[in-house]
């Protein structure tokens, strides 16, 4: 049996290897019971006080995930957004606030039932789960959706806005629909292109990776938590990297050459 | 209510400055200003890339990813216009396809928007509409290696084995350049990754203005030979291939829309600080 | 046993097609295993169309639900909407039903394109071009210089946006080769590490679906 390296390259390997054992490493140590510290995210704090703001103001939480098919390079957002849900609708069933999550993937319809559902009875409010309430499938073409979007957003009058999942042109359609809702908006979304309008126009941003560590901090479990320290160890990695390679371009040395062997 | 703050109310109305919007697209459209465009140098390098004959040859096979859907004509089509124009004018061959569904209504539009551009041209020996493939990427992979493999018919139910075109140009080395003009981000990483990587095939970027950060490291890194963002870039490739299209007529509104945009954020600015020095003054 | 069902099991189904697709990115084997592979990949691919197809159905059925939900609420507004909604739906459903029991491909249909070429591009291009109002009412209220990186932003907004119109060319012809540069350098240099983070973010994310400790997912946890 030949086992010959595909043009994928050894390099990229042994790289994808090594950041998966620095987060499994880390989240080993959390596991032993050492506290693995990270840093605060000022918008995943801001979705608590959106969430008390929205009962206060007797108005609803709106939150949505995007839209299009699952099976494509998006999908990791669309996990993350998940798991930002799943902490959103606690925060509801603590709060006692009601939501209102929009979404245009028609594979996670099932999963949002079920993680609201699940948050609303663990809170001890079951009275407010109503699943054609809670959850509504609007569609997954890319206008309609955002005219839908923008639609509930204004007709329930949302206190809070809270979008993170992978968008394209329809995210200023969402922070402007917010806005002239007067409502309270955190956005996140691992699109580069999108960033700058979440950042222009929302209250609160997570930033393209940010998405993801919401998505771990949102479980709760230090386990979890932990592997955000394989991200840093990534980006030090990178760091290094960049270094080396300035270092060695004088000399005629490409590194980048033999990063894709 | 002081008079600044009467100011900065009224321009806080946003059915002012829509109305304002609307009144500095329209009327240029109607009213043309003509005024100056000047050519940038990215834009000036792709139209010389095209020109030089020896990176193009005259007569070479050209293949044109079409990935955008209506909305996003408006910037595009403008671009492919003015690029087949310059590419039939060298005699090259044409090779359209989209991995969008939207494809084939947009390439349906581009006929429609540029008859003069495709006369005296024959389908099947000057340019070839494949029509919408699935399978994304895959399929941009699977075209690389064989264009009669991966698609049996064209959109029109042509057998592909007996358009002349495609008999001649049936895998990526027998290609000059692809065109990937694409709303999207993905498809310039497939097009790198399934073309370029593999075959050294020269690559040309069209993409709308939003997203020509995402994909400017790949000119940077030489992966594609140059792009053409938004309706600017459109402009300037009409001026250089001497065909008036939308881009050209689309520069007046353009302009006169960014400028009341300037204004606006000019003068908030002006009422912000005027509005907050006072305040400090007030406090003291 | 319901957990298990729930749980366990497509937990295991993605550790599985987690290591496999990474070792068959990575690794040749034999031409033969590479074959099986590609083989089970095209199934999968296939599959996934299937169930995209199924999801869809689903889709469209908690459409039909919820408007028949707000109908019953006899706000008049309402049920108008919720009525044209629904009966549309079903015009949809019908003429597909009868479309794929006869044979016939709806998108080459003239009434069709009719209806696309007519109806839902111009309303796609009407809500795309809606975004110019937004940008322009964001821009307004964001602009505002309340440090000194706000001034910088709004410096760099201002020669960008002149450089990208004609207005600029009038006022002065190098702010073209200005707003040049400011793409092709400080923006690609601002863009790149948002894009390895990204990644970063990504390979994480994949090692806790490897690990099953990303569970949200699987829906609920009882």
């Amino acid at each position: 049996m030949d086992i010959i390296y595909s043009k994928a390259g050894v390099v990229p390997f042994a790289l994808l290897v090594f950041l998966m054992l620095a987060g499994y490493y880390f989240m080993r140590k959390a596991k032993g019971g050492k506290p693995i510290p990270v840093r605060k995210i000022a918008a995943f704090d801001a979705i608590e006080e959106g969430v008390a703001r929205s009962v206060e103001m007797g108005r609803p939480v709106h939150f949505t995930l995007g839209y299009g098919p699952l099976s494509t390079s998006m999908a990791p957002q669309y996990l993350a957004g998940l798991g930002v849900l799943n902490h959103v609708a606690r925060l509801c069933g603590k709060y006692g606030a009601n939501l209102v999550s929009t979404l245009g993937v028609p594979e996670l319809i099932a999963a949002e039932e079920e993680v609201i559902r699940d948050a609303y009875y663990s809170a001890g409010k079951p009275e407010l789960y109503n699943v054609t309430y809670n959850v509504r499938y609007l569609t997954d073409q890319q206008f309609a959706y955002a005219s839908a979007v923008q639609a509930t957003i204004q007709r329930e009058n949302a206190g809070t806005n809270i979008m993170v999942g992978p968008f394209w042109a329809e995210s200023l359609i969402f922070v402007e629909a917010g806005a002239a809702s007067g409502a309270f908006q955190v956005a996140g979304t691992a699109r580069e292109t999108q960033i700058p309008f979440f950042v222009l126009a929302a209250d609160y941003s997570f930033i393209g990776e940010e998405i993801f560590a919401a998505g771990a901090m949102a479980s709760g479990d230090n386990v979890t938590l932990a592997s955000i320290r394989g991200q840093d160890i990534g980006k030090l990695l990178s760091w290094v990297l960049i270094v080396v390679g300035l270092v060695l371009l004088p000399l005629g040395i490409k590194l980048a050459t033999y990063l894709v062997m | 209510m002081t008079a600044i703050e009467k100011i900065d109310k009224i321009l806080s109305t946003r059915q002012l400055l829509y109305t304002l919007l609307v009144i500095a697209i329209i009327l240029p459209l109607i009213y043309p200003v003509g005024l100056p465009i000047g050519i940038s140098s990215r834009t000036k390098a792709v139209y010389d890339y095209i020109q030089d004959d020896s990176k193009v040859p005259p007569g070479s096979h050209v293949l044109i990813e079409i990935y955008y859907e209506v909305a996003a004509r408006a910037e595009l089509e403008p671009q492919v216009i003015a690029l087949m124009k310059q590419l039939f004018e060298k005699n090259c061959k044409l090779v359209f396809l989209s991995t969008i569904t939207y494809g084939p209504l947009a390439f349906q539009f581009l006929q429609a928007s540029a008859p003069d551009v495709f006369e005296g041209k024959t389908y099947g020996e000057d340019y070839v509409f494949l029509g919408y493939i699935a399978g994304q990427e895959s399929a941009v992979a699977s075209l690389a290696k064989s264009i009669t493999g991966t698609v049996a018919t064209d959109n029109y139910g042509n057998s592909t084995s007996s358009l002349p075109l495609i008999v001649e140009a049936n895998d990526a080395s027998a290609y000059a350049l692809v065109i990937v003009a694409s709303s999207g981000t993905d498809t310039f990483g497939w097009y790198v990754r399934q073309w370029y990587t593999p075959y050294h095939t020269p690559l040309l970027f069209g993409a709308l203005s939003v997203i020509a950060p995402s994909i400017e490291p790949y000119v940077n890194a030489g992966q594609a030979v140059g792009m053409l963002t938004g309706q600017r870039s459109a402009a300037e490739y009409e001026l250089l291939v001497g065909r008036k299209g939308l881009g050209i007529a689309s520069m007046d509104a353009q302009s006169f829309a960014h400028g009341l945009i300037l204004v606006f954020i000019i003068v908030g600015n002006i009422v912000f600080a005027y509005t907050k020095l006072s305040k400090r003054g007030e406090k003291k | 046993m319901g957990a298990v069902v729930r749980r366990n099991i497509p937990q295991i189904i993605v550790t599985i097609i987690i290591l496999l697709m990474v070792i068959f990115y990575f690794f040749y084997i034999s031409s033969e295993v590479r074959t099986a592979f590609n083989t089970w990949d095209k199934a999968l691919t296939d599959w996934v169309v299937v169930i995209t197809a199924m999801a869809a159905i689903v889709g469209g059925v908690d459409i039909l639900r919820y408007h028949v939900n707000q109908s019953r609420k006899k706000e008049p507004k309402q049920v108008f909407f919720s009525g044209i909604v629904m009966i549309m739906e079903v015009i949809m459903v019908a003429f597909a039903v009868i479309a794929l029991s006869s044979g016939i491909s709806i998108p080459t249909q003239q009434n069709f394109q009719w209806l696309y070429t007519y109806i839902y591009a111009p309303s796609d291009a009407a809500m795309y071009s809606i975004l110019i109002f937004y940008i322009a009412s964001a821009s307004y209220r964001a602009f505002r210089v309340r440090n000194p990186p706000a001034l910088l932003l709004l410096v760099v907004a201002i020669l960008v946006m002149l450089g990208n119109t004609s207005l600029g060319e009038l006022l002065w012809s190098g702010l073209l080769p200005i707003r040049d540069w400011i793409m092709t350098v400080p923006n690609t240099a601002a863009f790149r590490p948002i894009t390895m983070g990204l990644g970063f973010g990504i390979i994480i994310l994949g090692l806790r679906l490897l690990l099953g400790k990303e569970t949200t997912w699987m829906g609920r946890r009882e």
